[in-house]
């Protein structure tokens, strides 16, 4: 009996056990039983399903897509979930910048400088944007664009596009207002800036196709390696098309007045210079614009990217003396001063050694390296004005001046400049390592040809001119360029006196003209270097002639073509060789010229043309080689370097990681509180 | 004659004077070496759009400098009597725009040092003539030539240090006076029209001195929320303004001061041996009187025709001062204009400036008849 008593005893004990639990309700605590919820309940032992929860961003924008959220209400929600809530004697969640210029237009599709830039690439957004790497370089990330895809014949990109992004007066981004966009860039042809030709060069209003509300797809009209590069330039910003073409005005022709063009069309240009609310789906809105004086950006709640606004309030000071913003930043009333070079070392120790510069107290002092080419060109082509011509004669048809035969057939029918020998000569003439050491304080890094360093395909160029006085010489020497004329004799353009060969004494000039150096007033960088290479240039032979003009007057002897050696500088558009190469070296013909070098190698032409169509690296590479190994024989430019520049901010700034290209986006900045 | 009569007639007279200042300024800017086409587009003039044209050949014919200069003049004048003073390539916007932003900051500058230097040079000079060859004279007339001697901008630029970023310089000053320091290290903001946490409305006058009386509800920026919402009362906004304008007039008074300080001194000693002013004091009028009622008012007559000058000269001097203090104003659009060749704005600034002198000029003439009846309206 014992063994089934107990047998029967713990079947007994189990089955009580099991019904325990529905005997002991009183013991039961329900409530929410999630930690993360407001109205967690650590005594709950029954999940309730009762948890409530903060609006998150996802959340209110799940609501506001689904309608059932209003605008105003999502806008008030994610606000109050998002903004910047420390507290600080500095002013934590805003920053004060002041700068130099005042924006020209928020209208992204015809802004050409930096000014604007700046705050467009924080109202607007682009498929793809440049950023640091952390490294220093930059790179090309997907932005409302989660990807692509080209054809095989390299001519049509496909994308596909976010499905979460707002403009920031709450309408949907899609496929529809990419499209349109970009239509807009090139029918609108920025009247002001002519920075259209970015787009215009690679495709036209009819290769766009709108697919669905996330794809669409756009046709090139030859292939182009460097397409993604130039639509992550502001250009390629997106803009909201329902309120564009509700603000867009259009005149009709008036059929009265037949013979006279009454049409317009402003592609809501008017409407979208100062970006109103609603324009742009960038992290931040333009809140004021007082020209001229300031500009004043606040969030846009609605932003796609995930997290919270580290800064409330970014004000950018337009101050343009010099003196004023190096106060203004000593004395803590801005975060970043745009300080001039010779204003940093107060703030920064060890800064002669550029990439071993410190900050002093209270501020952080880096080096960085930018894409921004000082360069001098040399006009193969140069002009002189006729007599009684004025100068600012925009007809620009003032004489060439002819002072050598080319073609051996005794007159004269060229310039010496055309000469390849004679640039080599004045390229082996510059100091370079003056100019980048004591000109710019060393804020200058060697560069050797016109893709700046850390640049793709930046390693198929290498050093080819130094400054030695004596290779100039005998380049100018073996060339036929002795020294044989008067130098009193000699002018811009007239016929020089040839010293007969029994009465030369050395101090004969090599060249029959005098060449005109241009630098342009309030630049004293390039006027001590136009001063460096007169210098140089007179001590073998060379006659030169330069005073620093206004930048008005600079500007037309550059378009004029009256000038033999300019020096000026260049700041990359977008993150391909061919925005170097292109504007240096090609010919007009080929697209390029932008610095009426008048230069034409027709080799050279069809190297860049062709690197330019390519999208095969190896290929790229070996016509790049090509094309410096041309260039180098052949050179129309002195490149004398690549602006490195000190930054100087204070420690309480995080930033985002410097990128070379591009402006700074205010989302991924942090300031950190002071007590 | 009457005083309508002649203000009418004089008004009639601005308009060739002003006919004659836009002829005079096109014929410079055809003179001047510099072409504004090439000055718009900058270092990227030879990019080519899809036209086939250079961004500069597109400026050309945008801007019209493809036409004749009669043809361009003719155009400019039907479109200067239209309204319409052209669109500023410098400041990207119509020049008759921004014109009525910059002409109030220059002229609220511009009065409110005159304000300052005015008595300050009047009162100074009294005492010198008053008390010639004494101590307080030859000091004075020191500083008078120290300051008329230094660079302006030296000037700006010191008081913007010491009175803008030092600790402790006017503390005496600040606690005497509601100019309550909101700025780090000094007392008076070293930039600026007004504190950057607030806002002028569009539809002001565009002196702010008068604006900050009409603002509907002035409200300053919380950062901490994100709105305009901390509450500020009008004299908040005016007592900002004001100390915002404090170093610029200040600079620009300082520097008028010593001149009109010379100028009252000489008018005075002059006045004060005139027979009227020994019969006053034959008669027992006691010297305060004589010099107050008999001398000085006689003695202002030619100061008065200085102050029309003065106006000019102040917008002259506003260049530099609303350059280094930030203030957009005449001056600082008149250098942005040049250096860019900016054809339509210098015209706009120089037709602007002309019609302040001028306005400026007549007061004075009428200001005569008032402080000198013995003068005639002719």
């Amino acid at each position: 009996m014992k063994p089934r008593f107990s047998a029967l005893f713990l079947c007994t004990l189990m089955i009580a056990s099991v019904f325990a639990g529905c005997l002991g309700g009183e013991d039961d605590v329900d409530g929410c039983m999630d930690a993360t919820a407001n109205n967690y309940n650590a005594d709950a032992t029954v999940d309730d399903m009762s948890c409530t929860y903060d609006p998150t961003m996802t959340s209110v924008m799940e609501s506001y897509a689904a309608d059932t959220m209003a605008y105003d209400d999502a806008w008030s929600s994610l606000q109050s979930i998002r903004a910047c809530a420390e507290t600080g004697s500095n002013n934590p969640c805003e920053i004060v910048e002041m700068t130099i210029g005042d924006a020209s237009t928020f209208d992204p599709h015809d802004a050409y400088d930096s000014a604007s830039g700046d705050v467009i690439e924080n109202v607007f957004d682009t498929l793809y944007r440049y950023e640091g790497d952390g490294s220093g370089n930059a790179i090309i990330v997907p932005r409302l664009a989660t990807g692509h895809t080209i054809s095989d014949d390299q001519l049509t990109y496909t994308f596909t596009l976010r499905d979460d992004v707002y403009f920031s007066n709450g309408d949907h981004m899609t496929a529809e207002d990419v499209v349109y966009s970009w239509e807009r860039v090139n029918e609108m042809a920025s009247p002001l800036s002519h920075v259209s030709w970015i787009t215009e060069q690679n495709f036209n209003t009819s290769g766009l196709t709108m697919i669905d509300d996330t794809h669409f797809s756009v046709t090139l009209m030859q292939p182009y390696a460097g397409f993604i590069s130039t639509i992550a330039y502001t250009v390629g910003a997106i803009v909201n098309k329902d309120l564009c073409e509700a603000n867009r005005i259009v005149t009709a022709d008036d059929p009265a007045t037949a013979d006279v063009d009454e049409s317009s069309d402003d592609w809501c240009h008017g409407w979208m210079d100062e970006a109103p609310l609603g324009a742009g789906t960038g992290a931040y809105i333009v809140d004021s614009w007082t020209r001229e004086t300031s500009i004043v950006l606040t969030p846009n709640w609605m932003y796609w990217e995930d997290g919270g606004f580290n800064i409330n309030r970014f004000t950018s000071q337009i101050v343009t003396e010099a003196s004023t913003r190096l106060l203004a930043f000593q004395d803590g009333e801005a975060d970043f001063g745009s300080l001039n070079i010779e204003d940093e070392p107060e703030f920064c120790d060890n800064y002669e050694d550029g990439p071993n510069v410190v900050g002093k107290e209270g501020f952080v002092c880096t080096y960085r390296e930018s894409f921004t080419i000082t360069l001098s060109a040399m006009n193969v082509m140069p002009k002189a004005l006729d007599a009684g011509e004025e100068s600012n004669n925009t007809d620009a048809n003032s004489s060439l001046v002819l002072n050598h035969d080319c073609d051996m057939d005794g007159t004269m029918d060229c310039n010496v400049m055309s000469q390849s020998a004679v640039r080599k000569a004045i390229a082996y003439a510059f100091d370079y390592d003056t100019a980048r050491r004591d000109t710019y304080s060393g804020q200058l890094a060697p560069v050797y040809g016109p893709i700046p360093n850390g640049f793709l395909y930046d390693e198929t160029q290498s050093q080819v001119f130094s400054y030695d006085l004596t290779i100039a010489e005998q380049t100018l020497e073996d060339a036929g360029f002795i020294k044989q004329y008067d130098c009193s004799s000699l002018t811009v353009a007239g016929a020089p006196t040839v010293v007969a060969e029994g009465d030369r004494d050395g101090d004969e000039c090599r060249l029959p003209n005098i060449l005109r150096i241009m630098a342009n007033e309030g630049n004293d960088y390039r006027i001590a270097m136009a001063g460096q290479i007169a210098q140089s240039l007179g001590s073998i032979g060379v006659a030169t002639d330069g005073d620093a003009k206004p930048w008005a007057e600079y500007l037309t002897m550059y378009y004029t073509s009256t000038f033999e050696i300019r020096f000026s500088g260049w700041a990359p558009d977008y993150l391909d060789p061919d925005n170097y190469w292109t504007p240096f070296a090609a010919s007009h013909d080929a697209g390029g010229d932008a610095y009426g070098t008048n230069y034409h190698n027709a080799a050279l032409d069809e190297n860049l043309t062709a690197a330019r169509v390519s999208t095969d690296d190896a290929e790229r590479t070996q016509l790049y080689s090509n094309a410096f190994a041309l260039w180098t024989e052949d050179p129309n430019m002195i490149i004398i370097g690549q602006g490195n520049g000190i930054s100087v901010k204070r420690t309480d700034i995080v930033s985002a990681p410097w990128a070379a290209i591009g402006s700074a986006h205010w989302f991924d900045y942090d300031k950190l509180p002071v007590a | 004659m009457k005083l309508q009569e002649f203000i009418v007639r004089r008004l009639i007279l601005l308009i060739p004077v002003i006919m004659g200042v836009s002829i005079f300024t096109f014929a410079i800017a055809q003179i001047i070496p510099a072409d504004p086409a090439a000055a718009l587009c900058g270092e990227k003039c030879g990019v080519v759009g899809s036209n086939g044209l250079t961004a500069y050949e597109s400026n050309v014919i945008r801007l019209g400098l493809d036409k004749p200069v009669w043809q361009q003049y003719v155009i400019y004048v039907t479109n200067l009597l239209e309204g319409d003073w052209g669109e500023s390539v410098t400041f990207h916007r119509p020049v008759i725009e921004k014109l009525r932003d910059a002409a109030p900051i220059t002229l609220e500058m511009s009065f409110l040092s005159l304000a300052m230097g005015f008595p300050m040079g009047i009162t100074l000079g009294i005492f010198s003539a008053v008390w010639q060859d004494k101590l307080f004279d030859q000091a004075s007339r020191f500083v008078a030539i120290a300051f008329v001697s230094l660079p302006i901008f030296w000037l700006a630029m010191m008081f913007q240090y010491i009175l803008g970023t030092q600790v402790g310089i006017c503390d005496p000053i600040t606690q005497a006076l509601p100019l309550v320091p909101d700025t780090e290290g000094g007392c008076f903001p070293i930039y600026g029209r007004h504190d950057p946490t607030y806002t002028f409305p569009d539809t002001g006058t565009g002196f702010h001195l008068i604006d900050s009386w009409i603002v509907d509800e002035p409200t300053k920026f919380n950062p901490q929320t994100n709105r305009y919402e901390v509450s500020m009362s009008h004299m908040d906004m005016f007592m900002d303004t004001l100390k915002h304008l404090f170093l610029p007039c200040f600079t620009l008074a300082v520097a008028s001061t010593g001149g009109l300080l010379r100028y009252m001194r000489a008018s005075l000693l002059e006045v004060m041996n005139e027979d009227y002013v020994r019969t006053a004091r034959a008669k027992g009028i006691s010297e305060t009187r004589v010099i107050l009622v008999h001398a000085v008012r006689n003695a202002l007559v030619p100061i008065v025709t200085i102050l029309g000058f003065s106006i000019g000269g102040a917008i002259g001097g506003a260049v530099l001062t609303e350059t280094i203090f930030a203030f957009p104003g005449m001056g600082k659009t008149a250098v942005d204009a040049i250096v860019y060749l900016d054809f339509s704005m210098i015209m706009g600034v120089t037709l602007v400036t002309a019609i302040i002198f001028l306005l400026s000029n007549l007061l004075v003439d009428i200001s005569y008849a008032i402080v000198d009846p013995r003068v005639r309206l002719e």
